[in-house]
This record gives C-alpha cells, sequence and structure tokens, in this order.
C-alpha cells in the first residue's frame, strides 16, 4: 500500500514537470523533438518503480527482523549455551596438556621419580579469566633419595659460577618442585602445593 | 492579532511580486515598440542594421529574463527531489530545452534576415544535438522494456 502511495505520489510530480517544461517549450520546429524526449522521461519515471516493484526478490531479512522476540532470546540463549561447552571444553584440553608437562618438570627435579599434577583454573564470567591458572596441585609418588647418592655440586661454565643446588631431604626436594613449577608458569609458590605420597 | 499580521503581510509579498512582474513586462513590451519602430524605419534604408537591432533586443530580452529562469529551476529541482527522479534526466530535460530555444533564436534571425536556408540548418543541427542528449534517456527506456520481458 505504501509502495503504491509512493508511485502515484511520484508519477503526479513527474507528470507536472512534463507539463511545465512543455509550457516553456518554443513555438516552432524543435518543439516535436523535446516533446518526445519529455514522453520519455515521463515513461522511464514511471516505468522504473514498477519494474523494480514487479522484479522484487522476496525480502528474507525481512522475515527475520519480524520474528518473535521469545524465539530470537531463545536462539541467543542456546548460543550463550553453546559459548560456555566450548570454552569448558577448551579449558579441560588445555588443563590436561598442562598437567602433563608440569608432571614432566616435576620429575626433571632430582630425587623426583614419578609425579602427578591437578591445575584448578580462576573461576570467573569474564572472558578474561578463562584459563587464568589459580592452583597447582603436584602430587610426587616416587622417589629415588635413597637409592641415589647426594648429587655433587657441579659448575656450568667457566664463569657462570652456576650451581645446581643440592638435594639432600624430602623437604628439600619438595621446595625445589614448588618453586620450579611455580616459576615456570609465573605463579607464585604458595599457589603451588607439593605433597609427597 | 498575530494571526491578522500574518495574514496581510502574505497578499502584500503576492502584491510586490506581481508588481514587479508587471513592470517587466511593461519595460519588455516597452522596448519592443521602440526596437519595432526603428527596425521599420531602418528596414528600408539600412536592412543591415535592422537586423543587428533584432538580434540585439533579442539579447536584451533574453537577459532580462535570465534571472527569472532561475526561480524556474529551482521549482524543478524541488519537484524532482519530491518525486525521487533522478537530477540526471532533469538536466538533460533542462539542456534539451536550452538547447532549443537557442536554434529557434537563432533561425529566427537567419529568417529575418532572409536566409531560410542557414535556419533549417540550423534547426537540423539543433534537432540532432537533442536526439544526442537523448540517448541516455532512450536506452534507460529500453533497458527497463527489455527488464519487463521475461
Amino acid at each position: 500500500m505504501e509502495t503504491i502511495f509512493l508511485l502515484v505520489r511520484n508519477v503526479v510530480f513527474v507528470i507536472l514537470i512534463a507539463v511545465l517544461i512543455e509550457m516553456l517549450l518554443p513555438s516552432r520546429e524543435t518543439r516535436k523533438f523535446v516533446e518526445v524526449v519529455v514522453g520519455l522521461f515521463v515513461m522511464i519515471t514511471i516505468l522504473n518503480p514498477i519494474v523494480s516493484f514487479i522484479q522484487q526478490e522476496p525480502s528474507i531479512e525481512l522475515e527475520v527482523a519480524e520474528g518473535n522476540e521469545e524465539q530470537l532470546q531463545q536462539i541467543l540463549d542456546q548460543g550463550q549455551g553453546l559459548q560456555q561447552v566450548q570454552a569448558a571444553q577448551a579449558e579441560s584440553y588445555y588443563g590436561d596438556h598442562l598437567e602433563e608437562q608440569f608432571a614432566v618438570f616435576a620429575c626433571m627435579v632430582p630425587g623426583v621419580e614419578k609425579a602427578e599434577t591437578r591445575v584448578q583454573f580462576a573461576t570467573g564470567s569474564s572472558q578474561d579469566e578463562v584459563g587464568v591458572i589459580e592452583r597447582i596441585d603436584v602430587l610426587i609418588k616416587e622417589t629415588s633419595l635413597t637409592a641415589v647418592d647426594p648429587v655433587e655440586e657441579v659448575t656450568i661454565g667457566a664463569e657462570s659460577g652456576e650451581v645446581i643446588e643440592r638435594v639432600e631431604t624430602e623437604q628439600d626436594m619438595l621446595a625445589q618442585v614448588q618453586k620450579t613449577v611455580a616459576s615456570l608458569c609465573g605463579l607464585e609458590p604458595d599457589a603451588v602445593v607439593v605433597t609427597l605420597e | 492579532m498575530r494571526h491578522r499580521g500574518h495574514r496581510r503581510t502574505v497578499p502584500l509579498c503576492l502584491r510586490q511580486l506581481e508588481r514587479v512582474m508587471d513592470l517587466d513586462i511593461i519595460a519588455i513590451v516597452g522596448i519592443a515598440m521602440i526596437v519595432t519602430v526603428f527596425a521599420v524605419l531602418l528596414r528600408e534604408e539600412r536592412p543591415e542594421m535592422a537586423l543587428l537591432l533584432a538580434l540585439a533586443f533579442g539579447i536584451i530580452i533574453f537577459v532580462l529574463v535570465l534571472d527569472k529562469v532561475g526561480v524556474i529551476i529551482d521549482l524543478f529541482r524541488e519537484l524532482t527531489s519530491k518525486a525521487e527522479v533522478d537530477e540526471f534526466y532533469l538536466l538533460t530535460l533542462l539542456k534539451i530545452l536550452g538547447i532549443a530555444y537557442i536554434a529557434e533564436f537563432g533561425a529566427q534571425i537567419c529568417r529575418d534576415a532572409g536566409e531560410g536556408t542557414i535556419a533549417s540548418k540550423i534547426e537540423m543541427a539543433g534537432k540532432i544535438l537533442i536526439l544526442l542528449l537523448a540517448i541516455p534517456i532512450i536506452t534507460a527506456v529500453l533497458e527497463v522494456v527489455v527488464r519487463l520481458l521475461p
């Protein structure tokens, strides 16, 4: 209805323009020519919107825009649910790999034969808090402190004077595991809890 | 009171406008009379001067009417924007109108000078130029017709 109203209004204006131009025309030879061109002008301005209207494709966007709000909210909720599931899956995968890596690093400390780690992530709703490590529990399962002689002091390089710390007691070993794992992931040592089975 | 005052101003403006128009047409007719008398007198003795006089009169009329044409073109522009029509078409029509007027003016001067052949040549050139300017409109009409066909 709106389209037809606009079309009729436009036609009225175009006819008005054409009549005014015809009034201005000279009265001799060229008049016929200008009249033809004015006629074509009227034709094109009337036909153009009609053809566009006829060949108009059905608008899908309109249907989506006019869909009911409940349905839209439902879709948005489902989207959020999917996002949360994906985030949880990604965090789980990431946590498993981190735990494996930390266990390997813990085993690098002299005296540790087998270790298990468990990573706890920060719980927050914002995207920035996803994957932030809050706490690491290291469980040392097997040690070789009794079987191995205390490690002797070894100097690496001629000038550095770096010394590998000696591991003599279980407490030293636990402290070193804590320090290694904490420094590896940039955490405070308190956030890494090392226990011996 | 305020309403009454507002009512009073509109007819005043219209009256002033009408007065200006009256003065214009009186001036044009007055000049035309004088030029006609001179042309009649000169045609016997110096026909070439009479022709020049007619030419000068035509130019004076054109200059006098020129600023009024601007108002009409503004009206056309407004109507075109209201009709949501491409302004290109209006510009083409106005150019065609200008060509038609200039060609008529030149042809008439030539006819007055007794050169009917030259006048017809001017008209022919005017027609060709009008058709040349109308080509985009003709093409647009053809495109629309082709789009209408299945």
